[in-house]
């Protein structure tokens, strides 16, 4: 599914975010929006942009435009996108048909995770998608049951953060907000009675922890000191009264001491609601970084189970995301989810006769690059 | 002096063996053994006489243990004690800091958070802590925040 | 973008050894060792660990060391000691400290109609001003209780025999509600109770105001009526009766039964549980015989009716645990209370095991006659003129006096077992608790002697037996184990949870 594409931009220097209409609009209904089309009419007083695959030649427009794009089919009317002057990048921001819409906030990142999907750049973006994700936070429509902040390091804005969670208590108070974070800023108490006071109602944070041994989760993460601000910052943050999520990428420098870290987080973060133990996904610096990380998912059962029973015995929430049934033990399927995006999702040519396909969760899309060597279809018993 | 067969001198190495560990090991003992702990001529050894304070059977203790297998009991505690002593040695301070933070009102014991959340890059005006490790007449404690 | 990766050696630190965090430790038996923190998170390691330890022998990045590490036993250069992660775990056991007082024990009567055996307080009359609370002594004991810090408090009324004195029990319920809500305080309310005399009205009343009712269920007729006679030798049968009519009336939750152990109990342990389980109760104690009374004059004996008792309680706890496994959930309430303390973050409120002792901080008793005592078993000390650890009268004395006073002040000397001899370097420390009126009862003073301590030779014993069970791991017997401390049931948790 395309989530960019690109033209060439006139008539605007600052980045236009906007509402897509794919088809022409009465005057009065133009505010906010983006026509987008093949082709586009005469008349575009009122809109706030537009979008065409066409070359607009010397047509002279007075609305801001992005034309000669690549393409333009994946997009829908109520998108929300942005156009972007200089590069002519145009990005989808948030599409009312998806369950999960995430807001993007910086790609800037305080660690550097050997498995990243999301590999962080060193730039400073913060001003410039602050300024479109409050547009964004102002056009969304209809308000959404939950949104997660994802970047890059949300944390990294600081005020900003501050700003845009205002914006979304203001705007969209039932709306559940999910931050995923490295939770390391947290570790400064200011920082996290600012964050708390801000008040938003449905507010939870999403937090990874990959061992109880304070360098090995260094390591993976490849930050000194991650391991306590990470400890502190869930402490100061359960202090404070926010509600958080441990996340576990489950991965050959994680799997070994499973068990372990699950009593680690029973004994010493009690207060998380849930705890998320997460498949390998093959993008970002893991195919760069896969001979660390790869272990077959059948090969750490043992592991996997001992550290669901810890945690259920202790009435911990647990969940088990982008794992097959086929190769998880029976008896955990229960605790499996079906969490990857429509749009990322397929299933491979094993899985054709598979009883259970229904309620798996299949793969995503480049693990026909890499997959467990066990795959196999289930037979399901007729009742 | 009582019979030898109820009675059991251990000379014992004070560089191997404190008296402080000889004196808690004994405190387990006291039920079944009299201890003695007489003053010591030479500097490195010391003596603890071990006297049984059942003796023979009765119908109260009908097989009361030896005085030999006590003391054997009592040596091995001994090498317990001496660690224990270790243990508390080098963790009385930590200990007592962790008890006056586990008591204090929130802020006023806490300590910073060890190295900076910053990433490469650092825009002006945020600000970043690192603290330092010192030790503090045998206590580990971080320091206060150093602002950049 | 200049990022690139560092190796695991690049996170380790400058690798100069490591430092040690407090912990005690046990020779578990021939071939391992028990080690135990500040804060009772605990590792089994072959023997001749702790010597390794503190000599310097675990290799970095070895699983022992990696555990030792994680658990807060050692810390080194690579990472912080997170000592606060300490405190606030060490806070978290300790949670009974705040608030104060939160049991306050009414003994509103001596008259009883049972002459039991075990106890030493009942009187048989019907003369009420003679051992019955005064109207003035209970409202000063009111004000008293209302006094104590903390917002949750319980008010536990019990006798002699409470119901004898139900006008009483009713004027104190009534002016405690009132003063609770104008003092801002979480009230509950326990009656205890033999349940024998009790009158529909009575439990129209408890059932009113919300009361608990604790009673006495000692096994089945032939032990619970020996250890409790009565005129017409009934107990049993109106206690078993009577329970019943409680429970339609106020609700099964609200009432619990506890037994009294005697020397007839400890050669009938299975009886007694499978009682329990007849009446459809899900939780028993198994208790030691109390010492005090006429057993505090024989101190030999205190040593084998605990061993005695140690028989006892194993094979109880073994029949409860059978009885878990065939489907019906039965927890046995002081193993629940040793496995909160091992296997979770947790404290608990229970007065009897803790350190600081519970004993006049978490509980007051407040007698018939206006003495104020720092728990029942000082009273009981009491009457045999025992007066060492009564802190007063509610007439004579300001609470300052009540707490300021010798009494007070001595139990506290010995109330925590982090100083005491014995008890300062044992493994099972954070487990455990002091009991200074147990002490004073059975060896003569506060101080206690460990060596010979029936307080010290129970709770050893059976805690060793625990870890005994939870060093062999076995999945039935954790699951069971675990829904006791997590309050599901066993066979909800037998499905849910991996094989």
């Amino acid at each position: 599914m395309k989530l960019t594409t690109a033209g060439v931009g006139i008539g605007f220097e600052k980045q236009i975010v906007g509402i897509v209409t794919t088809n022409p609009l009465q005057p009065v209904q133009r505010l906010n929006r983006i026509l987008v089309s093949d082709l586009l009419p005469e008349d575009l007083s009122g809109y706030r942009g537009a979008l065409t695959t066409g070359d607009i030649g010397h047509r002279h427009l007075t609305t801001p435009a992005v034309h000669r794009a690549r393409e333009i089919d994946h997009l829908r009317s109520e998108d929300i996108i942005v156009m972007e002057p200089t590069s002519g990048f145009v990005r989808s921001l948030y599409r009312p048909a998806e369950m999960h819409n995430s807001i993007f906030v910086t790609e800037r990142c305080n660690s550097n995770c050997i498995m990243c999907s999301q590999p962080p750049k060193d730039r400073d973006d913060t001003e410039e998608l602050t300024e479109r994700n409050l547009e964004l936070i102002q056009l969304v429509n209809p308000i959404p049951e939950y949104l997660t902040i994802t970047g890059g390091e949300p944390t990294l804005l600081g005020d900003k953060l501050f700003e845009m969670l205002a914006a979304l208590r203001d705007r969209m108070p039932n709306t559940a907000i999910h931050i995923l974070t490295n939770g390391r800023r947290f570790a400064w108490s200011d920082f996290t009675r600012q964050f708390a006071a801000i008040g938003h109602p449905r507010l939870s944070l999403g937090v990874p922890l990959y061992s109880d041994v304070a360098t090995d989760h260094d390591y993976v993460v490849q930050a000194k000191d991650a391991f306590d601000q990470t400890i502190m910052g869930l402490h100061n943050l359960a202090r404070w009264g926010q509600r958080v999520e441990i996340r576990v990428v489950l991965h050959a420098q994680a799997v070994s001491r499973l068990p372990e870290l699950a009593e680690f987080i029973y004994r010493n973060l009690t207060f998380a609601e849930h705890i998320a133990l997460m498949g390998l996904e093959y993008i970002g610096y893991t195919p760069r970084n896969i001979d660390l990380l790869w272990v077959d998912p059948y090969d750490y059962q043992d592991q996997l189970v001992d550290a669901v029973r810890i945690l259920r015995q202790r009435s911990m929430n647990v969940s088990i995301y982008n794992h097959q049934l086929c190769v998880l033990r029976p008896d955990l399927w229960r605790y499996a989810k079906k969490s990857i995006s429509d749009w990322k999702n397929i299933y491979l040519d094993e899985c054709t006769d598979c009883g259970a396909r229904n309620e798996c969760g299949g793969f995503f899309k480049w693990a026909t690059k890499v997959h467990s060597a066990h795959i196999h279809p289930i037979e399901v018993p007729s009742c | 002096m009582s019979s030898s067969e109820a009675s059991l001198t251990l000379s014992l190495d004070s560089r191997q063996f404190s008296r402080e560990a000889a004196l808690k090991a004994a405190y387990w003992f006291t039920k079944d053994l009299y201890l003695d702990f007489p003053p010591s001529a030479t500097e490195h050894l010391f003596e603890v006489v071990l006297r049984a304070k059942c003796p023979t059977p009765t119908l109260d203790n009908p097989a009361p243990k030896t005085v030999d297998e006590l003391a054997s009991e009592y040596r091995n505690a001994l090498i317990d004690s001496e660690l224990r002593i270790q243990v508390q040695r080098e963790t009385s301070g930590v200990r007592e800091l962790l008890l006056a933070k586990a008591f204090a009102e929130a802020g006023v014991l806490e300590s910073s958070p060890p190295g900076s959340f910053s990433d490469p890059v650092l825009a002006v005006g945020e600000s970043n802590r690192t603290s330092d490790l010192v030790v503090i007449g045998g206590l580990i404690e971080h320091n206060l925040d150093t602002p950049k | 973008m200049a990022r690139t990766f560092l190796p695991l050696d690049a996170f380790v630190g400058s690798g100069s050894g490591y430092h040690l965090l407090p912990f005690r430790f046990l020779r578990f038996d021939g071939d391992r060792e028990l080690l135990v923190n500040e804060v009772g998170e605990y590792l089994f390691a072959p023997a001749g660990t702790v010597a390794g330890v503190v000599g310097r022998k675990i290799q970095f990045g070895s699983p022992l060391y990696s555990s030792l590490k994680a658990k807060q036993f050692i810390y080194d250069s690579s990472s912080s000691p997170n000592l606060d992660l300490l405190a606030t775990k060490y806070r978290t056991k300790h949670e009974f400290l705040d608030g104060g007082t939160k049991l306050h024990i009414f003994v509103v009567t001596l008259r009883c109609d049972h002459s039991c055996h075990y106890c030493q307080v009942s009187r048989q009359t019907a003369n009420r001003n003679e051992y019955d609370m005064s109207i003035a002594t209970a409202d000063r004991s009111l004000d008293l209780m209302m006094d104590t810090p903390g917002t949750d408090i319980t008010l536990e009324l019990q006798g002699g025999e409470a119901t004898l004195a139900f006008d009483l029990v009713q004027y104190i319920v009534d002016h405690a509600k009132r003063l609770a809500c104008d003092r801002g305080k979480n009230l509950s309310v326990v009656l205890t109770t033999n349940l024998a005399n009790i009158a529909d009205e009575q439990l129209a009343y408890l059932k009113q105001e919300s009361v608990k009712v604790s009673t006495s269920l000692d096994g089945p007729a032939f032990i619970h009526n020996a250890n409790r006679p009565r005129p017409g030798n009934n107990s049993h049968e109106l206690a078993v009766q009577n329970i019943e009519r409680c429970r339609q009336t106020l609700g099964t939750e609200q009432v619990a039964a506890l037994m009294t152990t005697t020397q007839l109990s400890l050669a009938h342990p299975k009886e007694i549980i499978d009682e329990y389980v007849a009446r459809s109760f899900h939780s028993i104690f198994l208790r030691p015989i109390s010492p005090y009374g006429f057993a505090v004059r024989t101190r030999r004996r205190t040593g084998y009716e605990m061993n005695a008792f140690l028989k006892f309680y194993k094979t109880g706890l073994d029949h409860i645990l059978e009885i878990n496994r065939q489907g019906y959930h039965l927890v046995e309430v002081y193993t629940k209370i040793l496995l909160t303390k091992i296997l979770t973050p947790y404290g608990t409120g229970f007065v009897d095991l803790q350190s600081p002792a519970g004993a006049g901080w978490n509980v007051l008793v407040y007698n018939y006659d206006g003495d104020v005592y720092i728990s029942d078993e000082s009273r009981m000390l009491a009457e045999m003129n025992d007066f060492t650890f009564r802190l007063g009268n509610v007439h004579q004395h300001s609470r300052r006096d009540l707490f300021g006073g010798d009494a007070f002040l001595e139990a506290q000397q010995t109330s925590c077992n982090q100083s005491l001899p014995g008890c300062s370097d044992c493994a099972f420390q954070t487990y455990c608790g002091s009991d200074p009126i147990f002490n004073h009862a059975t060896q003569g003073d506060s101080f206690g002697f460990r060596p010979t301590s029936a307080f010290c030779h129970r709770n050893m014993s059976v805690l060793k037996h625990l870890f005994r069970m939870i060093a062999e791991n076995d999945p039935d017997t954790m699951r069971i184990f675990w829904s006791w401390l997590t309050d599901r049931s066993v066979s909800d948790l037998g499905t849910e949870l991996p094989a």
